[in-house]
């Protein structure tokens, strides 16, 4: 043992406890050497995790403030006998968290303790506004289990709900909000098994946030304690256990396990009382919950339908209970809009549940959650009527659930834990399988067949993947027509699901069978109208669009059960509609009257989230990027927290809201984001969904507006690949997609591919008039640009002609883009003057101060420096440059682009210091952070080449810089480009210097064919390269001749 | 320090119902036996009850030759016969009368969780056997164990408990550094004496 004095030179036993907590760096050298110091550190942390363990055993309250690295400030919240709840600061993020630290020793073994991080994995893979996220975890130096998790101020349910004054109305609305929450969660497989009051914290906005979920019942097997205490109590949960709960079969706890818990959570908030005495011994409370002793008289205090509610929640039987907790938020909010619950129907459809109950339809296996979702949409009262009705009929149905059974059973077997080989299944992956399984081996009987489908199909769709979900549906309403007749109730309730679907789905290669489909069905005449629509939008004609689907809306709200999904839908489409014809007065509105709609009838988060994404978009394409931001910022984070941030959808709104964010000036954040999107790409590919397109092509155009033109055009051809799964060649979403592939080519200096997908994006319209102009003009300014790369200056002076024609270039906002193209088709033909014009009454017209005109002076800059005008070039690069880094950040590529011209406009003046070379290289710098070469980063090499080589004198900088332009100008400029000759003329001079004349006369030759071709033989550009060829020729000559 | 080697203890039951080792065995295990009936829910009557029962058979057992120390671990030895005894009464309660004791009975199945449950109540027993050395058997002065209680157990301020027991801060750590090596080493040793058999710990055996 070490523990000595001062005088000895070792530390003492308080500085070496210090440096233990962390607290004392400064024996660090020393330990470094000192074995013996070492050693006693050592026995120290040893000895502090076993005073730790006997603190808790012996007062489990008494509570060492824990050392958790990462986390300071730690303050105590709260102690159960599970663990402690600490409020602490994240030292990285600075943010406030909630710290639960579990007692010492938590752990049995290493089983249990991966146990516990994969549970905290799943809690962490939960997101929603209610549901509090936990994002870290790990354990103390002493081997105590913790997590981190969201902070959140706020009071218990119940305090909250039972406060002077709380109207009955917002509790009910926050307790909807609750369920939902745990409806998500069910969704995504996690149960919490102890929801109560404490565990439920409403914050002053009056949301609720569940605490815990999913980690709750660690109570089992992290500190058995939290359950029985040593006096055999209960630890104040047995409140809210379940009667299954209690009795202790883990088989038997599932959803309605918590939608038990949530009744008890509305007995208790809605009355102040609880439904069970749950004072005394636990096997008296066990007892009185087995035998359903609750109290629920003071439930006759509330409406007869609310306590009816209530009273279905907490019913004995589970299978008399809600079956989700969506079910329960549902008949809460038909209570709220005074519509008929659902809990009335119980009696009847109970009794019909049980007979089927003989069948033994195997759903009660494993993947307990995916029988919950599915087994929802799978049993229909009616097809429990029919189980009854005959000794024949009941024999079918024996055969049907026989089948079903089979079904089920093989499904479960792949995902079945042991057989899965590690991988992890979610609902999705359920779902493919029992589609590939479907297809494989249907079942052998067509009612068995259809229920499947059915099932699986509306699985699908209420995941959101209706793309997936319509053609199941679509096969199931076939057979139900078979099974059933076409004017049975349940053919006519899934030819209105499939309907619903292909409209959600967008774009579906079938719409027109699906309207053929739905037209034989009576009482569809709304989803008719939306599939009509759908199929004229997709076939390019927006007005009988537009038509449809103000019909198609008027017969929804006609009906007064409106179809909330069917009309956000509809609006959507309209929306879309709208922004595609240019008409962003109109699609504002709607966009707004979507939002209204969704939030007046409490749509779902989804759907709320997606009208409130649509407003964004439509906000960021009016320019009106601070407004759109905040919108979409917001967004972008709900979905994350909804459906996970790399979802999709989430990815979409990720996408636009950095898209915005840098058009905002959030260049550097907007970039890192983008960076983080582009790892998606691939996975959303393969996902191959509507929802996935659509998430391709925001990352692509969050990519073009960074200026990196290779990644977007990488997104932009998954999107393509995608959409050619479900879209036809003619849809729009198609000719958008390749609008914006011409557009990267040109950026990318791709010519030929330009003018390929500028083809592509035309379509049959090609030549006629267009029903989207502002496209068909994006399309034909791209191919003229890519006329102009292939050096063909007449083909794009007509193709210019094309897009003048298509449509207004004021009122589809692309006059500058008209203006700035004339003018490079202009210069082009060596016409410098006619391009100058062009400019300067384009930017005449344009709004000073917009990045429109920005790059209309970028480019008038650059006519003006072909025709050595730099000083008059000056102030408008100046210029430009300046409101491109206000606009966009300095680092952006087109802030870069301007520095770079700048410096050029500086340089044929001869002026020098202060300002270059520093512009260039923070130009070079900027450019070369995108990891992309394009024309630009060529050019800027080339400057930074010539300044070396004309000012610093550099030989050896000037001829790496030159040579790296070069290398970066075969690849990105055109084997016309002039720009190349340039290059190419530069590093031949370098070549000449170091002697290689045949090198250099290779490159002389090929410079002087584009130079002559472009500017005919008396340019002084190619006076000056002739001239240095025929200096290499007489050197090779006259070396000729010497050997 | 005591002998702690329960092997030892038991071989003496085994050769002639010792009434020292008899006391010793009661010593180390009564209290683990009751905490572990009790979380099952019994009463303190009932818990004490099977304990004193699990104990008898234990030194019935060790009488007749028929618990081999060499074998089988002590701890899960004793976990699977007081376990037995608690399901047992549970079931015999349930045929009684209206009780519902199924509840507790399908807790009772859940062998992982009785076995966690188990090896909590055992570690503390142990900790306070530990502890009960510590106190009235490792020697130490009183000054020591005081600096001890005070500055591991109860979290105190250093200063203030040198300045109680009249000792600078250094030596307050000094002793309560002793203190705690030496309860190190007697929770070791039982742990060791816990471990000679060498079947490991009484995991999940569903």
């Amino acid at each position: 043992m070490s523990a000595k004095g001062k005088e000895e030179g070792h530390p003492t036993l308080l500085e070496l406890e210090r440096h233990r907590m962390g607290q004392d760096e400064g024996v660090q050298r020393h330990l470094a050497q000192c074995g013996e110091c070492r050693d006693t550190l050592a026995e120290l942390v040893a000895q502090g995790a076993l005073e730790r363990e006997l603190r808790e055993a012996a007062a489990p309250r008494l509570r060492a403030h824990p050392d958790v690295p990462g986390y300071e400030d730690l303050r105590p919240v709260a102690a159960g006998g599970q663990g402690a709840v600490w409020r602490a600061r994240q030292t990285s993020t600075r943010r406030d968290v909630a710290l639960k630290v579990l007692f010492g020793a938590a752990f049995a073994s290493d089983q249990s303790r991966a146990r516990f991080k994969r549970e905290v994995e799943l809690a962490a893979s939960l997101r929603h506004p209610s549901l509090v996220t936990v994002f870290d975890s790990g354990e103390t130096a002493d081997g105590a289990a913790w997590f981190a998790m969201e902070f959140v101020e706020g009071a218990p349910f119940a305090t909250w709900a039972r406060a002077p004054g709380r109207a009955q109305l917002d509790v009910l609305r926050a307790y909807v909000t609750l369920c939902r929450a745990v409806d998500v969660a069910h969704w995504r497989g996690v149960l919490h098994r102890d929801l109560k009051s404490s565990n439920v914290l409403v914050d002053a906005a009056g949301l609720p946030h569940v605490l815990d979920f999913g980690l709750a019942a660690r109570g089992d097997d992290v500190a058995s304690g939290e359950r029985l205490t040593l006096t055999g109590q209960f630890m104040g949960t047995l409140a809210y256990a379940s009667p299954e709960h209690v009795a202790g079969d883990p088989a038997a706890i599932g959803v309605r396990s918590d939608v038990y818990s949530l009744g008890v959570l509305a007995f208790e908030a809605l009355t102040g009382a609880m439904p069970l005495d749950d004072r005394g011994p636990v096997h008296v409370v066990a007892r009185r919950i087995a035998n359903a002793e609750l109290n629920l008289a003071p439930l006759q205090r509330l409406p007869e339908d609310l306590g009816t509610i209530v009273r279905t929640a907490l019913a004995l039987a589970s299978d008399r209970r809600y079956s989700t907790a969506g079910a329960l938020a549902d008949d809460v909010e038909r209570f709220l809009a005074g519509d008929a619950i659902d809990a009335r129907r119980d009696s009847a459809r109970y009794v019909l549940r049980k007979s089927l109950a003989r069948h033994r339809v195997a759903l009660a296996v494993a993947c307990a959650f995916v029988v919950v979702a599915v087994a929802a949409a799978l049993v229909s009262i009616a097809q429990l009527e029919r189980a009854v009705q005959s000794r024949s009929a009941a024999e079918a149905e024996a055969e049907r659930a026989s089948e079903l059974s089979a079904f089920w059973q093989g499904l479960f077997a792949t995902i079945d834990p042991d057989e899965a080989r590690g991988r992890r299944y979610d609902v999705r992956d359920v779902l493919d399988e029992a589609g590939r399984r479907m297809e494989a081996s249907p079942p052998r009987t067509p009612l068995a067949e259809l229920e499947l489908r059915a099932a699986i199909g509306r699985t699908y769709s209420k995941l959101g993947y209706d793309d997936l979900a319509w053609p199941m549906l679509e096969r199931a309403a076939r057979l139900a027509r078979d099974v059933w007749g076409p004017r049975d109730r349940r053919t006519k309730s899934i030819h209105a699901d499939a309907a619903t679907s292909a409209l959600l789905a967008a774009g579906l290669v079938d719409a027109r069978a699906a309207v053929a489909a739905l037209r034989a069905v009576d009482g569809a005449s709304g989803a008719i109208a939306h599939a009509a629509a759908q199929l004229a939008f997709r076939e390019g004609d927006a007005e009988a669009a537009q038509r449809a689907l103000h019909s198609g809306l008027d017969a929804l709200q006609r009906d007064p059960g409106v179809d909330l999904a069917g009309a956000c839908g509809v609006l959507a489409k309209m929306v879309e509609v709208a922004l595609a014809r240019g008409e962003q007065d109109a699609a504002e509105r709607i966009a707004r009257e979507a939002l209204d709609l969704a939030e007046r009838r409490r749509a779902s988060a989804l759907l709320t989230l997606g009208a409130r994404y649509q407003l964004g978009v439509v906000l960021e394409a009016r320019g009106r990027s601070a407004e759109a931001l905040a919108l979409l910022e917001q967004v972008a984070g709900d979905f994350g927290r909804l459906v996970g941030p790399g979802e999709a959808r989430a990815v979409t709104a990720r996408s636009i809201a950095a898209l915005s964010r840098s058009r905002s000036g959030d260049y550097t954040s907007a970039r890192a984001e983008l960076d983080e999107l582009l790892t998606h790409v691939a996975r959303l590919e393969s996902e191959g969904t509507a929802h996935a397109a659509t998430a391709l092509e925001a990352i692509g155009q969050c990519s073009t507006a960074l200026g990196r033109a290779a990644a977007a055009r990488e997104a932009f051809s998954a999107q393509r690949r995608t959409l050619a799964r479900f879209h036809a060649r003619e849809s729009l979403a198609v000719r958008s997609v390749e609008v914006h592939l011409a557009e990267c080519c040109v950026a990318l200096n791709d010519g030929p591919g330009a003018l390929r997908h500028g083809a592509a994006a035309l379509g049959r319209s090609g030549a006629g008039a267009d029903a989207f102009p502002r496209l068909a003009m994006r399309a034909h300014l791209a191919r003229a640009m890519g006329h102009v790369l292939a050096g063909e200056g007449e083909e794009a002076a007509n193709e210019l002609a094309r897009a003048r024609a298509a449509g207004d270039p004021d009122e589809s906002g692309l006059a500058a883009d008209l203006a700035r193209a004339a003018a490079l088709v202009h210069a082009f033909s060596g016409e410098l003057e006619a391009a100058e014009v062009t400019l300067r009454s384009a930017l005449a017209r344009a709004d000073e101060g917009s990045t429109a005109w920005a790059s209309l002076a970028t480019d008038l800059g650059d006519v003006l420096l072909q025709r050595f005008r730099a000083a008059e070039a000056e102030p408008l690069l100046r210029r430009a440059w300046e409101l491109r880094c206000a606009a966009l950040g300095p680092v952006h590529v087109d802030s870069a682009d301007s520095a770079n011209k700048l410096g050029v406009a500086l340089f044929h003046q001869r002026k020098g210091p202060p300002e270059l070379p520093g512009l260039w290289h923070a130009a070079l710098a900027s450019l070369e952070a995108t990891g992309e070469e394009r024309p630009s980063l060529a050019s800027v090499l080339n400057n930074l080449g010539a300044w070396a080589q004309l000012v610093d004198r550099d030989a050896e900088r000037a001829e790496e810089y030159l040579r790296r332009g070069l290398a970066v100008g075969e690849r990105v400029y055109g084997p016309e480009d002039p720009l190349l000759a340039t290059s190419l003329a530069n590093v031949a001079l370098c070549d000449q210097d170091a002697g290689d004349h045949e090198r250099a006369a290779e490159r002389l030759v090929r410079a002087l064919a584009i130079l002559e071709a472009r500017h005919g033989a008396e340019h002084p550009h190619v006076v000056q390269v002739r001239a240095a060829l025929q200096a290499s020729e007489r050197a090779l000559a006259r070396a000729k001749g010497e050997r | 320090m005591s002998e702690p080697i329960p092997s030892r203890v038991l071989a003496r039951l085994a050769a002639q119902g010792d009434e020292g080792a008899w006391h010793e065995l009661d010593l180390r295990y009564r209290s683990a036996l009751t905490a572990f009936g009790e979380r099952l829910g019994l009463s303190a009557a009932d818990a004490e009850e099977i304990a004193q029962d699990a104990l008898s058979s234990l030194a019935e057992a060790c009488g007749r030759g028929r618990f081999d120390p060499a074998r089988v671990r002590l701890s899960s030895w004793l976990f699977m016969l007081v376990r037995d005894r608690v399901i047992d009464r549970w079931r015999k309660r349930a045929a009684r009368g209206p009780e519902r004791g199924d509840s507790v009975l399908g807790e009772l199945q859940d062998e992982r969780r009785l076995s966690a449950l188990w090896e909590e109540s055992w570690r503390a027993a142990l900790l306070a056997e530990a502890l009960r050395r510590l106190r009235e058997e490792s020697g130490l002065g009183e000054r020591t164990l005081a600096a001890f209680t005070a500055l591991a157990l109860e979290e105190r301020d250093a200063a203030s408990v040198g300045a109680a027991l009249g000792l600078d801060v250094n030596a307050v750590y000094q002793a309560k550094f002793r203190a705690s090596k030496r309860l190190r080493e007697i929770v070791t040793a039982l742990m060791d004496a816990d471990r000679i058999a060498g079947d490991g710990p009484p995991e999940a055996r569903a």
